[in-house]
């Protein structure tokens, strides 16, 4: 079987360089998508990002980019969201003033809570933990819990619905989303990419639901 | 904590002097890297340590090739004098981009830089000499002072936008003597974005004293790794001892 192709969107906003690198590395065929057109071919579709949410959201709209990546995700084929690339995701965020996100995964994207002694942006490695009364299984095994994850952001996702969250991280001891899912569409608050050798395993697995 | 390699790159080495001075080889910037992150590191800092004298960018293929086997955030700095310059770092694959002599120069750099690219890739790069009670920041490593204190600039580099801040002892830096503990305490104080401690870890023992009277978020060292005085494992396992959060 060939290697599957993933499509890394390149729309300016965040280090796609690495995720190219990384995606490769895992066994996939990386292409730059940056052009709304190209995203119709390939088995799957990589949203990178770091910035603002309300500059990145624009960015999308006015190169055409949001329509196809609708289509994208109600086609069924795999879509993965990475730290901004996954606030995108949802319904709206707050970040500067409230913007309208890509509406895929219900829910809202707000400034971390924080606690006196705070720093941000959260500049971390951290170690995932199931929400409660979850026990993982599929592209996060049972065995992954405490992996650490390289997190970089001040702003976190709060889905409508707690079955959207697959993994959270501690801020401050307080728990926020680290990792989402509604059926075909993932995001990782987390850069995968950026994760060393347990970052790299998530993303093998991501790249082999293609073949599923 | 994060535990950060910092490299040092002159031409196609890295070096490593003392006082930011006497600069002497121990390798080349692509194995140490990749070595440093097998090991365990949780991040890498490369430093032209040229660049702001000679005006050169010669780090973006270190870091393009870089890219393809370490997989943990990479910072640049050194000679980065544009917001061009800024661009083409971070499209070689860098995250991160440490700015220091342009800042000092044109502080609105950091905040085009920090609008342009978002704050989290821009660390403010202090480098710190004690003149006295205080501290001054220096601009091309080390030798030229800017007469700015470091606590206020500290401040005023939060102000412009930098995402986090990498102070710098030259006092203590390349000495093994470990770190000058008050300063990066100041720091650490006067800001509310991540603050790097660097300069001076040389053995396990003067973790003790700045994990004990000062909070850094990550702590960058050089020499401890470059003359194996200590493991990355050890110096992670040390900081775990000490009650601090690391990534095994």
């Amino acid at each position: 079987m060939n290697a599957p192709t993933i499509n890394v969107l390149n729309y300016g906003f965040g280090n796609v360089r690495s995720v190219w690198n990384a995606v490769s590395a895992v066994g996939g065929q990386p292409r730059f998508c940056d052009q709304p057109e190209q995203l119709s071919s390939g088995d799957a579709l990589i949203i990178p990002g770091v910035g603002a949410f309300p500059s990145a959201i624009k960015r999308l709209r006015d190169n055409d980019f949001v329509d196809p990546i609708l289509e994208l995700a109600a086609s069924g084929k795999p879509v993965l969201g990475i730290c901004l690339g996954m606030q995108l995701l949802f319904t709206s965020g707050n970040e500067h003033r409230k913007t309208d996100g890509l509406g895929l995964i219900p829910g809202r994207v707000l400034q971390l809570d924080t606690l006196p002694g705070a720093r941000l942006p959260n500049i971390d490695w951290l170690p995932l933990e199931p929400p409660q009364g979850v026990t993982w299984s599929g592209i996060l095994a049972k065995e992954d819990r405490g992996e650490f994850v390289y997190f970089v952001h001040s702003f976190a996702a709060h889905p409508d619905s707690a079955r959207h969250i697959v993994a959270t991280a501690r801020y401050q001891g307080q728990p926020f989303t680290a990792m989402v899912r509604d059926q075909n569409v993932w995001g990782t608050q987390f850069h995968p990419e950026k994760s060393g050798a347990f970052g790299l395993k998530l993303l093998k697995r991501f790249v082999n639901l293609v073949a599923c | 904590m994060r535990l950060i390699a910092r490299l040092d790159v002159k031409n196609d080495s890295v070096i490593k002097g003392i006082h930011l001075e006497g600069l002497r080889k121990v390798g080349a910037p692509n194995v140490m890297a990749s070595d440093y992150y097998q090991a365990g590191i949780d991040e890498i800092i490369l430093m032209d340590a040229v660049a702001s004298l000679y005006d050169r960018n010669n780090l973006f293929d270190v870091i393009r090739r870089a890219c393809e086997e370490v997989f943990i955030p990479i910072t640049i700095g050194g000679g980065l004098r544009s917001i061009e310059d800024i661009h083409r770092a971070l499209d070689s694959g860098a995250d991160k981009v440490a700015i220091n002599t342009a800042a000092i120069h044109r502080p609105e750099l950091i905040t085009q830089a920090a609008e342009t690219f978002g704050s989290q890739a821009v660390v403010g790069s202090i480098e710190a000499k004690r003149r006295g009670n205080n501290w001054y920041a220096y601009w091309d490593n080390g030798r030229e002072s800017s007469e700015r204190e470091v606590i206020p600039w500290a401040k005023q580099l939060q102000a412009h936008g930098v995402g986090e801040i990498l102070i710098t002892s030259i006092d203590a830096e390349g000495t093994r003597r470990g770190f000058d503990v008050e300063l990066v305490s100041e720091v650490t104080r006067a800001v509310s974005v991540p603050v790097t401690a660097c300069g001076g870890l040389g053995k396990l023992s003067n973790l003790d004293q700045l994990i004990r009277s000062s909070e850094p978020s990550a702590i960058a060292c050089a020499s401890v790794l470059h003359y194996r005085k200590c493991t990355v494992a050890e110096l992670k396992a040390h900081l775990l001892s000490l009650g601090c959060q690391v990534r095994q």
